[in-house]
């Protein structure tokens, strides 16, 4: 578990994560991401759910975990996997706090998340990733081995379990309550006439 | 009357399926080109060099650019002397998208009803709109619209009063409100007009058009108004009333797909009528990821059928 600064300026990310790797990841940033991190989606966070709230024990353990919401396309023969691009964050804001709160350290996906979800960042120490939409090819080449380990009947949305080296993406939300996409807006923002 | 049998379709809708999911069309390389020239955002920048090389990889290694490889979008021009022969034209149809996504690898995404969400298994059943043309030509153009952007597609009714600026504002609040969700650069289709559902389709539609270009019948909307002067000056590539890319810092990309393929059938004449401007509905389509602008293969056809095929 660590961050580190490559030469490039870029952060060296290798889960799990700890409180301290959290702290240290500031919005913006850009990083790669090397370990172990589990994909899932509605489906999935839908079965999770009803565990998460009669306090049983999860099919994963999520402390210090990245959960990268995506359902990939299948793979061809010979290929790890098929095209595996981020789908819409907030779809999981319903899910993400109660997570973020039993330890999980990092969510990945795409597009804004609601305040409850950056409040629990910041209360918990956790941090949103953004990969990039549209992009599922080339973020294929960054997934080494993929094994599923929950909830196979569900296809594509089932729990996987993804060893990845350098997958690249950005810090969106910190937990210093920053907002890459708020930010964004502004810095690019034009005045009409 | 000419006969067309419905494996022909079957053939065509599975071929049209894979292509438009792996193949990005040259229109939208052509705008990310356009893009990297006039965006300001390192990341925005960035972003559009790595979809350029995601289109390279998926067409190189033949898998599709984006996971979601879409609800298909199906829209036919039927011509009133052509009799389809051996099976049912929706059959056939959604059999070449079962072969397409099967065959081709590519994911099903589409559920039995909103409620219990059992996936259907082979991206069936595909959205189909008809319609009937003089002649006997059919053409058949595919969209594999993505769920990222079609879920920010918005509605709304404006007044006669609002006019043509009221239609630019909502335009606007749109790509505003999408935002990062829906993979952005984003490639509008927008309806104006009619009722409804007609509006609705219209923005679709124009989803198929050349990215930035001019809708084809501009007549209905005075001169003046042919420029938003509110997005004319965000992009270069914003030349188009109705059809905007928006790119906004930070963002990313997306994709979308037309292939001429068996181009044949007697060419219509008719073009998609822009509604009267004094029409006072609107809807817009915002097809973030991947989207684009409806246009028909432009030279005369004769000949059986044609497809056509758009990643959105």
């Amino acid at each position: 578990m660590s961050v580190t600064t490559a030469a490039d300026g870029l952060k060296e990310v290798t889960t799990p994560l700890s409180d301290a790797d959290v702290e240290s990841l500031k919005t913006g940033d850009r990083v790669r991401i090397s370990g172990v991190i589990y994909t899932a989606r509605d489906a999935a966070h839908g079965r999770l759910w009803p565990l998460i709230l009669e306090g049983k024990s999860l099919p994963i353990d999520v402390r210090g975990q990245i959960i990268y919401y995506t359902g990939p396309s299948p793979a061809k023969p010979g290929e790890v996997v098929g095209s595996i691009g981020p789908t819409t964050g907030s779809r999981m804001d319903k899910f993400t706090p109660a997570l973020i709160k039993l330890g999980l350290k990092g969510t990945m996906g795409k597009g804004a998340r609601s305040q409850a979800v950056k409040d629990a960042l910041k209360q918990h120490r956790g941090v949103y990733f953004g990969a990039i939409g549209g992009a599922g090819a080339v973020l294929s080449r960054f997934i080494k081995r993929v094994e599923i380990v929950a909830y196979e009947d569900l296809g594509t949305e089932a729990i996987r379990r993804l060893e990845v080296e350098n997958f690249p993406a950005i810090v969106v939300n910190d937990c210093h309550g920053g907002d890459l996409y708020q930010d964004g807006m502004k810095a690019y923002a034009r005045e009409e006439n | 009357m000419r006969d067309v049998h419905v494996s022909a379709i079957v053939d065509a809708i599975k071929k049209l399926c894979i292509d438009a999911n792996i193949e990005l069309e040259p229109d939208m390389l052509r705008a990310f080109d356009r893009a990297l020239a006039t965006e300001r955002s390192p990341a925005g920048k960035q972003v559009l060099q790595i979809l350029k090389d995601n289109a390279e990889m998926a067409r190189t290694r033949r898998i599709p650019y984006c996971q979601d490889t879409g609800f298909v979008v199906c829209f036919v021009e039927l011509g009133q002397d052509v009799h389809v022969t051996g099976g049912g034209l929706y059959d056939a149809i959604n059999e070449g998208v079962r072969q397409g996504y099967t065959e081709g690898y590519l994911r099903a995404s589409i559920v039995r009803s909103p409620f219990d969400r059992v996936n259907t298994g082979d991206n069936t059943p595909a959205v189909i709109h008809v319609d009937v043309a003089p002649g006997a030509a059919l053409r058949i153009q595919i969209m594999a619209k993505g769920g990222g952007c079609e879920n920010r597609s918005k509605y709304t009714m404006l007044t006669p009063a609002a006019g043509i600026d009221g239609a630019k504002d909502f335009i606007i609040e749109c790509v505003s409100t999408a935002g990062p969700d829906a993979c952005p650069p984003l490639v509008l289709g927008v309806g104006v007009g009619g009722t409804f559902e007609k509006a609705a389709i219209l923005s679709k539609k124009a989803l198929f058009r050349e990215v930035g270009s001019a809708n084809p019948d501009p007549t209905r909307i005075p001169a003046t108004s042919r420029r938003c002067p509110s997005l004319s000056r965000s992009s270069a590539t914003r030349t188009a009333t109705r059809r905007r890319r928006c790119d906004r810092g930070q963002v990313k990309g997306t994709a979308c797909r037309r292939i001429p393929e068996r181009s044949s059938g007697r060419k219509s004449t008719k073009r998609p009528r822009w509604p009267p401007s004094h029409c006072c509905r609107s809807s817009v389509s915002s097809p973030a990821g991947p989207a684009s602008p409806s246009r028909r293969p432009t030279s005369p056809c004769p000949g059986e059928f044609s497809t056509t095929s758009r990643r959105a």
